[in-house]
């Protein structure tokens, strides 16, 4: 679905980015992933999704830093040339209650999520209208939707992601250039790890669908949105979370 | 300056698929069928065209106007 394509993976490592990565790399795609450090498991993953016979190559960027973005962007594009798609997933939490909060954990999370997305559209939107075609996939979440206790910071940053996504599709449209947000729900991975069983167990009884989610059930709709099928799809939150957020 | 004003009027000429001789520095960017985002990226090819840095302003309506512009950032 995506042969002779290439995608930028912000927080592509791990968790839902890892599993995009890997979903893309099944589907033809070269990758190129954007992680703030160079770890042994980074590098672990870097050689997996290799071993697809696709081209993989790991960059270290803190997307808070704009500077550091273009740098990284300019390097990315030396080494890919062309760049098709933009996955805006790097995201972190500091949950607690608003009161609290120190400036350091609303800071950290807006400057991440939000900001970070910014910037790095920014840097490869250049790119996209000049070749008058790109897709742009930001995660969000359903909190960005829904709120949600304890986390007014991240809520805030997802949400934002969705206004940022809306305004980016109407802007860039007419440049073929596409910008979708994903909203997952409650996605088993280390940023959920920190849930104990009982309380994992409580949220799947919520749910419509009685499970936690499975990064790859995101990766699914991030191949969707990336390739030709969705080519008539931008300005769009689709929520993939079991049927939390009806 | 002319050489500015010449090499704008090229860019948007190649841009626009128009001959340059029906460019004058006197033309709006709207009368000539431009609209923001075509300017932001017109804009964009002339920073690095003209190696410089070029901060738009709603003033800035005409050829003649960014190339002053231009002049003043190089």
């Amino acid at each position: 679905m995506l042969r002779g394509k290439t995608a930028v993976i912000t927080g592509g490592t791990r968790g839902i980015g890892l599993a995009i990565a890997r979903c893309f790399a099944e589907n033809g795609a070269d990758v190129a992933l954007i992680a703030t450090r160079r770890s042994e498991s980074a590098e672990a993953n870097v050689t997996e999704l290799a071993s697809t016979g696709r081209r993989v190559k790991l960059y270290v960027c803190d997307v808070r830093d704009n500077a550091a973005v273009e740098r990284t962007t300019a390097e990315i594009a030396e080494d890919f040339g062309r760049i098709d798609i933009l996955v805006n997933n790097a995201g972190i939490t500091r949950d607690g209650l608003l009161p609290g909060l120190g400036e350091a954990d609303i800071n950290d999370v807006i400057d991440v999520n939000l900001k970070g997305t910014i910037w790095v559209t920014k840097a490869f939107l250049r790119g996209f209208v000049k070749q008058r075609a790109g897709v742009i996939i930001n995660l969000s979440s359903v909190v960005g939707l829904m709120g949600n206790s304890g986390q007014t910071n991240y809520a805030a940053s997802k949400a934002g992601v969705i206004g940022f996504t809306k305004s980016v599709a109407k802007e860039y449209g007419r440049r073929n250039v596409r910008c979708n947000a994903i909203a997952p729900g409650y996605i088993a991975t280390d940023m959920t790890a920190a849930l104990s069983e009982e309380a994992t167990e409580q949220i799947a009884k919520q749910l419509p669908l009685g499970r936690l989610g499975k990064p790859e059930d995101v990766a699914a709709l991030a191949l969707f949105l990336a390739s030709d099928l969705a080519s008539y799809i931008t300005g769009e939150v689709i929520a993939v979370d079991g049927g939390m957020y009806v | 300056m002319k050489d500015i004003t010449n090499g704008i009027i090229h860019i948007i000429a190649e841009y626009l698929g128009k001959d340059e001789s029906e460019l004058t520095a006197d033309d709006r960017f709207t009368d000539i069928g431009l609209d923001s985002l075509d300017i932001m990226e017109l804009v964009m090819q002339m920073q690095e065209e003209f190696d410089c840095k070029i901060e738009l302003s709603q003033e800035i309506t005409t050829i003649g106007k960014l190339a002053e512009l231009i002049a003043s950032q190089q």
